[in-house]
């Protein structure tokens, strides 16, 4: 029998413009990623400023440009519906590549954030 | 069948500026199913932003005395999107973008009085379609509304294009 899992997984932001890669894995027990949702100390940049890719286990999710501001929920939006669904998407080796770029806006001033990228999928019972 | 999304971005410079440009599709894909728009603002925003609203006297400002004072921010309004495939569904998609848009919901709990555009009242969705694909070019034009009321405003055009493609056809 699977059960719910859950991780979060912290990207430094710390220029203006930069484009942060990172590979992240999640636990070997986990089969399948079921959604992601970004979080953020600085949610207003990260809407504003913010564009990723996401790949999972090899597997484009969101292409390089994909904004970040799809997938951010605030504390308004009811908490079973904010974890974006991809479907049951298989973890494989278990490696989640993620390349968040900052990009310039005039709505907003940078200063340095940190995006969360949280993962929602199953695991295999313990 | 699979869904993979397709994104390109258009710049624009010039207040009043029509562009025409065209989606190009993976040759393997068999339908679209949604198309988003996203808005990205290089230049800063005179009015409309994120900074004070311009005075003009009283316009725009309801005055309770002692009461609770409202300002009124208009969404500033980009422009029009049309997407056309080259086949029997012709013009499948027409939508106004807006910059930001500060009526979708309330500001964060802490602080009843501020209207965030990323105090996000749902999740963004993409508008749903239905559109056969023999053909993998999409035609798109995009009229600006933007530059026209801002002077010359830099700013991008993401069109996201929801396909369902055949993986097993290369």
């Amino acid at each position: 029998m699977l059960k719910p899992y859950y991780k979060e997984f912290d990207i430094d932001v710390a220029a203006s413009g930069e484009t942060v890669k990172k590979t992240f894995e999640v636990d070997k027990s986990v089969k399948t990623v079921r959604g992601v949702m970004l979080i953020s100390n600085r949610p207003d940049l990260v809407y504003y400023r913010g564009s990723m890719r996401l790949e999972i286990n090899k597997e484009e999710i969101f292409p390089e440009g994909y904004s970040a501001s799809r997938l951010l929920s605030s504390p308004n939006v009811k908490p079973n519906d904010r974890i974006y669904s991809i479907g049951e998407h298989a973890a494989g080796n278990g490696l989640i590549k993620i390349e968040y770029t900052d990009s310039a806006d005039g709505r907003t001033t940078f200063g340095a954030y940190t995006v969360t990228l949280c993962v929602d999928g199953e695991r295999e019972e313990d | 069948m699979r869904t993979r999304i397709i994104i390109t971005e258009q710049k624009i410079t010039k207040g009043g500026e029509i562009k025409l440009f065209q989606i190009r599709l993976p040759k393997n894909c068999k339908r679209i199913v949604a198309v988003g728009c996203d808005i990205r603002v290089e230049t800063e925003l005179h009015y409309g932003g994120l900074g004070e609203i311009e005075e003009s006297g009283d316009e725009g400002h309801v005055n309770h005395g002692s009461e609770l004072q409202w300002e009124i921010l208009s969404n500033p309004y980009a422009g029009q999107l049309v997407l056309q495939s080259m086949e029997k569904a012709n013009i499948f998609f027409y939508d106004h973008l807006w910059v930001l848009k500060y009526n979708d919901s309330f500001g964060e709990v802490q602080d009843i009085e501020s209207f965030d555009a990323f105090s996000i009242i749902k999740k963004p969705e993409p508008k749903k379609v239905e559109v056969p694909c023999d053909t993998t070019i999409i035609n798109a034009l995009y009229r600006d509304s933007l530059g026209i009321n801002e002077g010359n405003v830099t700013y991008f055009v993401k069109v996201l294009v929801w396909i369902e493609y055949d993986e097993n056809v290369k």
